[in-house]
Formats: structure tokens, sequence, C-alpha cells
């Protein structure tokens, strides 16, 4: 019982919600895909990983996950934090506390995010010992359109008190550690994000040209993507078919399917990049697919501001991509 | 005398104002609602004070790091 005491005691106190903040951990829930439940966890999932690696965490820890910022918390006991993604200015009280290198809050110290600014869109904040909430179907990620996971399945508001597990190892072996320079990604306006072609492009649903026209292309970020998808701009489709046959009046429906996370979904004439709260099946087509190793990217894009350019990469590349982030993170912190 | 510019976290389009100008106001509380990302967004004031100008009216576009109000405190 005195151990429940102590991680009682460790605990933050959120002073300001901000736009969106959750709890997130990963790979989040899997294992429910097939009845309709997503994975959830960082839309940004390195940035979150290399921040829990930072504070001594596994790298897929549950922290906190800061949309579009305005975000303040208070520690209610000394915490090792470190925050990653994108630069919100972070600080300290007064002081400016730098991004990707673990830090030291004492008990009463007030950490305040602004906004995003010019470049990201999500910062991450994690705390040696991680956030401590209830795991649910195997994750502590919050999934806030189904209302579960996280804490109270939805975004924290002021007075939310998120306790904080224990860590084995102590404040001073913790603080100060940083991101080697090599794995800080420079996060930019115009983001390349990788995607293996299919399951359902040319000559079967686009045209050849048409789907070469696609990549060629640079695509604004609607202001309504969020975590259930990324909406791109509407564009003029030459498509292969005149309709969706009995699927549809338009050439973008077919019979439902099953989607994956990554899917980039034209619904209509919009494409739509499903994201990690998004639906696990329906009747669009999926002209190509984020993969794994370049999906991080797109959470750091902001709605309304950014654009994203699409490389087609082969089954093969998207496999070295994985590993090539898998190897930053087992090599990213000094 | 502070002012304090409260800045757009995220493009969108302004659904309403809640304030006026002039009006005292407290730490906290709603100044305007922006909708994006297919929900309302509620700007709050980061600080009590007075308001000493509104720069967006309902129905305007915003950007990302827009000013859309000042608070004098």
């Amino acid at each position: 019982m005195v151990t429940g005491l102590a991680s009682e005691r460790r605990s933050m106190e959120v002073l300001r919600g901000g736009v969106e903040t959750t709890v997130q951990d990963y790979p989040g829930r899997l294992g429910y895909w097939d009845i309709g439940i997503p994975p959830s966890g960082p839309l940004d999932d390195y940035s979150l990983r290399v921040a829990n690696l930072l504070v001594g965490n596994a790298p897929g820890e549950a922290a906190l996950e800061v949309t579009a910022g305005m975000f303040s918390v208070k520690a209610r006991s000394d915490l090792v934090l470190a925050v990653t993604g994108a630069d919100m200015q972070p600080t300290l009280g007064e002081r400016r506390v730098p991004m990707w290198e673990s830090f030291l809050a004492k008990e009463g110290d007030v950490l305040s995010l602004r906004i995003a600014g010019t470049t990201g869109f999500r910062a991450y904040i994690a705390v040696a010992g991680g956030i401590d909430v209830p795991s649910y179907l195997g994750s502590r990620s919050t999934f806030a359109a189904g209302g579960f996971g996280g804490f109270e399945g939805r975004v924290l508001k002021p007075s939310d008190l998120l306790k904080v597990g224990s860590s084995e190892r102590t404040p001073s072996e913790l603080v100060g550690r940083k991101a080697r320079d090599g794995v800080i990604p420079r996060f930019a306006k115009t983001i390349e994000v990788e995607a293996t072609v299919g399951p359902q492009a040319a000559p079967d649903f686009v045209s050849e040209d048409d789907l070469e026209a696609f990549f060629s292309e640079v695509h604004r970020v609607d202001r309504n993507a969020n975590r259930l998808g990324y909406r791109l701009s509407p564009r003029q489709w030459r498509w292969a078919r005149p309709d969706g046959g009995i699927a549809g009046k338009h050439p973008s429906n077919i019979i439902d399917n099953g989607y994956t996370v990554g899917s980039v979904n034209i619904s209509g004439d919009q494409p739509i990049i499903l994201m990690r709260d998004g639906p696990s099946a329906g009747g669009f087509i999926c002209l190509c697919c984020v993969v794994t190793g370049s999906l991080w990217k797109v959470g750091q894009a902001a709605p309304g501001r950014d654009e994203l350019k699409f490389k087609k990469v082969s089954y093969d590349e998207a496999i070295q991509l994985r590993r090539g982030l898998e190897r930053n993170l087992q090599t990213g912190i000094r | 005398m502070v002012s304090t510019e409260i800045l757009a976290p995220t493009a969108g389009l302004v659904v309403q104002v809640s304030v006026s100008e002039g009006a005292a106001v407290s730490a906290g509380e709603t100044l305007l609602v922006l909708q994006s990302m297919k929900t309302e967004i509620a700007i709050t004031a980061e600080v009590g004070g007075r308001v000493r100008k509104i720069h967006v009216r309902k129905g305007d576009e915003v950007n990302i790091g827009q000013t859309l109000a000042e608070i004098e405190s």
C-alpha cells in the first residue's frame, strides 16, 4: 500500500486543456479492427516514441498528444519530462525549455505550450513513468469519438488530475538526455509521404495517366482534417468507369470492403487519408496507402496550412522505411 | 498595462464572437468559437482583463497564427 500511495503522489494537473489534448500510447488498441474499433494512438508515433525514450520509458508508453497547442499542466511532484514533435515554444514557468531533451519539472512548476506556428501541428509530452490511466482493451490510447480509453475517454480539460507511473530511475539519471541531430525531424509546409499503389487504382478505377498525375500533384490539407481522416482538396478525376455500378452512382463507389489505416480513400472527388481513429470498412475506393514508416509525417500536417505530395514506393521500400525509423529510435538518444 | 495577443491555434471559420470590445473577461472565458477539424473550438482568454480589440468577425476564415483578439491586463 505504501508504494500505491507513493505513485498517487506522482501526478500533474491540467490548467489549460488546449484545442485537443489526449493520452495516447503506441501501437495502440490492436486486435479489434474486425469489429470496427480503431487502433487510435499518436498521429505522429515517431515523435511520441522519441519523447518516451528521452525520459527512460519504453517507447510506446502512454504520453500526451497536444494538437494545435494552448495547453498547460502543473507538476504536483518532481517529474522528468520531455517535449517532442511540433515546436510550440514550451516554457517551464518563465523559462524556455528545450525540445527533444529531457528536463526536470519541480513540484509546482507549470509547463505551457503555445501554438504550432509555421511548421508541425502536434507536440508530445512524455513523463518518466508514463501517464497512469487504465488500460482498456489492451491500450491506454484515447478514442474520443467513441468515448473510451485514455483519460475518461475524452480530450483533457482544466482541473483533470493525471496520475504518473513510477520510474525505476532517479531524475539525475534521466535529466539532460538529448535526441541526436539526425533523429530530429524537420517539419515543412510541403510534406512528402511515401505510399504503395492500390488496392483500387489503375486501370480498373482511374486511368493510368490520372494515377501518375495524382502522384505528381501537391495536395492541400483541408481545414477539416482530424484524427479520423486527413481530408485533402477535391480534384477532377479521370475515372475508368462511368459510375460505381451496383455500388452507387459515383465512380468512387464500390461494394463495401475493409480499409486499412493509412489508406487514401477517395470519397466522391475528395481524397481522405484514413488515420488512427478512422473507419475500418466502407464503400469508396482506396487509391493508395501511406506506409507505416511514413504515416507519422501526415500527423504533423496542419489543416488549412500545409500540403502533401505522395511518393510511390514498392512493398520492399515500405519495409525499409519502417526499419530505418526503428533503427533511428534504437540509436537516437544520447 | 500589458496587452496579450490571442492567436488562432489552427486554420478555421469564425462561427461565433462571444465578447465585445471593451468587455471585462476572466481567464478561461470564451472569446470566440472557431470551426475546424470537424468540430467547434472555443478560443479562451489566457489572462483576465479587458478586451482591447477583436480583429475578426463571424464568417471570417482565419489562418493558423493569425491574431484574433487582444486582451489588456
